[in-house]
């Protein structure tokens, strides 16, 4: 089974997405904050297969997540998908910068997010 | 060669008596001695009494020669030397005469000598009438500077006597009284009784006249000097007092200046409270809306489980009421943003076409289950303008003909139309525009309502109120977005228990 690695820091928004992955066959890790998601991924044990970050996290945000992981070489193909509230006037282009391939918005769909969450991370 | 004379001629000379008697003694002398030694020595040689005779003759002859001879060298010598002087004394003495300047001799401080200016300037007719009289008879009794004129003069004169030659001036009164301003110049001559002293008087009355004149338009000018110095001085004091107003004036603007500054920076504070307040708020709540609207449908799915109908119901109302909820919160995040000047249209080039059929689409299928008609007529038009929020306004406008229309049909139109329908620009550009109709057969807006209808938190009292959810912005946010963002505006005419037709006009470039 194909791993998600999942960083959220809200139980809730995490069950609900775990909730959607699941269904449609994925396995998921969670990490509580962005050091413990990139300590997760540094740690090499299983590299997930894409990761989906909260943008809004306590201590470093979802972006530094995204520009840590990205410079792990061996990490670096791995799709990274953002989640926002809102997105304001420039926020699409820092979290493009930041190495994401894509983002959406809470509050979700559970029935249609995981299209697009596949046409994110299938877009690169 | 001196001379000495106690009476005024006409330049006779007289060779001094010593010369003259020298010259006849020595000629006597030479002639008589000549003459006593022929005669002896012819009466020595000559025996006979007519050679005698002719002898004495002869001796006569001889005498007139040699006397003619000395007489002619004489007179030659003597006469040359006499003659240059005397041409001289004739050049000088036309020189004198005629020179503009009165000159004169005086013994003392009495005339002996004088030029014809002389006479002119003191107002005689002759010669005679000056002799005897001094300077100062023909004066006034004091001089301008108050002296005595008699004091002064003999001063002056006494002054000159020791040598001292004498430049000053003085002032003048002729026979008949006229007063006369003169330069005088006063030289001894180099004789032994230094008595004699050479006088040149220079009648300056014009020049005197001149002065005073000068003296007049100076005293003239320093008063028009004086006066304008004055006219300055008064100019400069209200210059000064301008200066104080303005910089009082400047004084008062940078008071301003700063309070402005205080304020822009307390709005620039209020500015980014305002965002801050958006973005917090856009995160805050939908935080649980996520859950709410999250949870519910994964229920309602049934991924949890099977539902029966009664659950099933509950769960979807509480779907609806989440997303309703959240529709209220994306619309006054909206409003707030648009308030805060914060938004900014996102311009993408789209077809018209494409965006009304996307609107059509998500409302297609409640107009169906309302069983409404839904006539819909497209054109292609490419577009440069936010299309995010040119569907915002549609979907607003089909979302209020669906609510409102009970029966009957909504119909969607677009078309383009020119400025040139409504006049042309200020710089004559001819600008397109997008114009979308929105026309239902629903129960209409009354005339007095209209007003009400694009303000905020407003809903129109109706039938269908308490049907229909609404939250009071959705039209103001459309106006708002149509006008602002999009630059563009709408329209609403409506007949009540008719139906209403909504006009939106998009410029196609923005």
């Amino acid at each position: 089974m194909r791993k998600v690695l999942v960083i959220e820091d809200n139980s809730n928004n995490l069950r609900l997405i775990s909730y959607v992955l699941k269904r449609n066959g994925y396995e998921v890790i969670s990490a509580e904050s962005g050091e413990e998601g990139v300590e997760l991924v540094q740690s090499n044990k299983e590299l997930p297969y894409f990761i989906i970050v909260d943008i809004n996290l306590p201590g470093i945000d979802g972006l530094e997540v995204a520009r840590r992981i990205k410079k792990f070489d061996f990490a670096n193909n791995i799709p990274l998908v953002a989640i926002t509230s809102y997105a304001m006037v420039g926020d699409r282009e820092r979290i493009l910068s930041a190495g994401f391939n894509g983002y959406f918005e809470k509050p979700i769909d559970p029935l249609t997010i995981m299209d697009k969450i596949h046409e994110i991370i299938l877009n690169k | 060669m001196a001379f000495e004379g106690d009476k005024l001629g006409q330049g006779k000379r007289r060779i001094k008596l010593s010369t003259a008697s020298k010259i006849v003694i020595f000629y006597v002398i030479i002639g008589g001695g000549g003459i006593w030694f022929l005669d002896g020595m012819v009466s020595w040689w000559v025996k006979d009494y007519q050679q005698l005779v002719f002898y004495q003759n002869y001796k006569i002859w001889v005498f007139i020669g040699i006397t003619a001879l000395l007489l002619y060298w004489l007179l030659n010598h003597y006469l040359y030397q006499l003659k240059i002087p005397l041409r001289e004394v004739n050049k000088f003495h036309t020189l004198i005469e005629f020179a503009n300047d009165a000159i004169f001799f005086m013994k003392g401080d009495t005339f002996i000598e004088c030029n014809s200016k002389t006479l002119e300037i003191f107002g005689l007719k002759d010669k005679e009438d000056i002799v005897g009289k001094t300077p100062y008879f023909f004066s006034p009794e004091k001089q301008p500077n108050g002296r005595f004129s008699k004091e002064k003069a003999r001063e002056f004169i006494s002054a000159a006597q020791k040598g001292i030659p004498q430049f000053f001036e003085w002032q003048h009164c002729k026979l008949d009284g006229t007063l006369i301003d003169t330069e005088v110049s006063l030289n001894c001559l180099p004789l032994p009784n230094q008595e004699v002293i050479i006088a040149i008087v220079r009648d300056i009355s014009e020049r005197k006249r001149a002065e005073a004149e000068i003296k007049r338009l100076n005293q003239e000018l320093e008063q028009r000097v004086v006066e304008k110095t004055r006219e300055l001085e008064i100019r400069n004091r209200d210059l000064e007092q301008n200066q104080q107003i303005l910089l009082k004036l400047v004084r008062e603007l940078n008071n301003k200046t700063a309070e402005l500054q205080k304020a822009n920076l307390r709005l620039e504070e209020l500015d980014r409270l305002k965002s801050m307040f958006i973005a917090s708020m856009s995160h805050e709540l939908r935080t649980p809306l996520n859950s709410i609207i999250g949870f519910s449908s994964i229920v309602l799915e049934e991924w949890a489980g099977p539902l029966n109908a009664e659950q099933k119901e509950n769960l979807s109302i509480i779907l609806k009421s989440g997303k309703h909820l959240l529709s209220l919160i994306n619309e006054v995040i909206d409003i707030s943003k648009i308030e805060a000047g914060l938004i900014e249209p996102e311009i993408s080039v789209f077809d018209s076409y494409d965006l009304i059929t996307e609107a059509v689409k998500s409302f297609a299928p409640e107009i169906e289950k309302k069983r409404l008609e839904f006539p819909v007529a497209l054109i292609h038009q490419e577009m440069h303008t936010d299309r995010r929020r040119l569907l915002q306004c549609v979907m607003n406008l089909l979302s209020n003909a669906v609510k409102f229309t009970e029966r009957g049909r909504i119909s969607l139109k677009a078309n383009l139309i020119t400025f040139s329908d409504f006049g042309k620009t200020t710089t004559g550009q001819v600008l397109n525009f997008l114009e979308i109709t929105v026309e239902d057969t629903g129960i209409g807006i009354q005339e007095k309502d209209l007003a009400k209808l694009f303000q905020p938190f407003v809903r129109i009292d109706s039938p269908l109120k308490s049907k229909v959810l609404g939250s009071g912005l959705g039209l103001y946010l459309t106006k708002k977005i149509a006008t602002e963002i999009l630059k563009g505006g709408i329209e609403v005419s409506s007949k009540p228990g008719q139906g209403s037709i909504f006009t939106l006009r998009i410029p196609i470039r923005i």
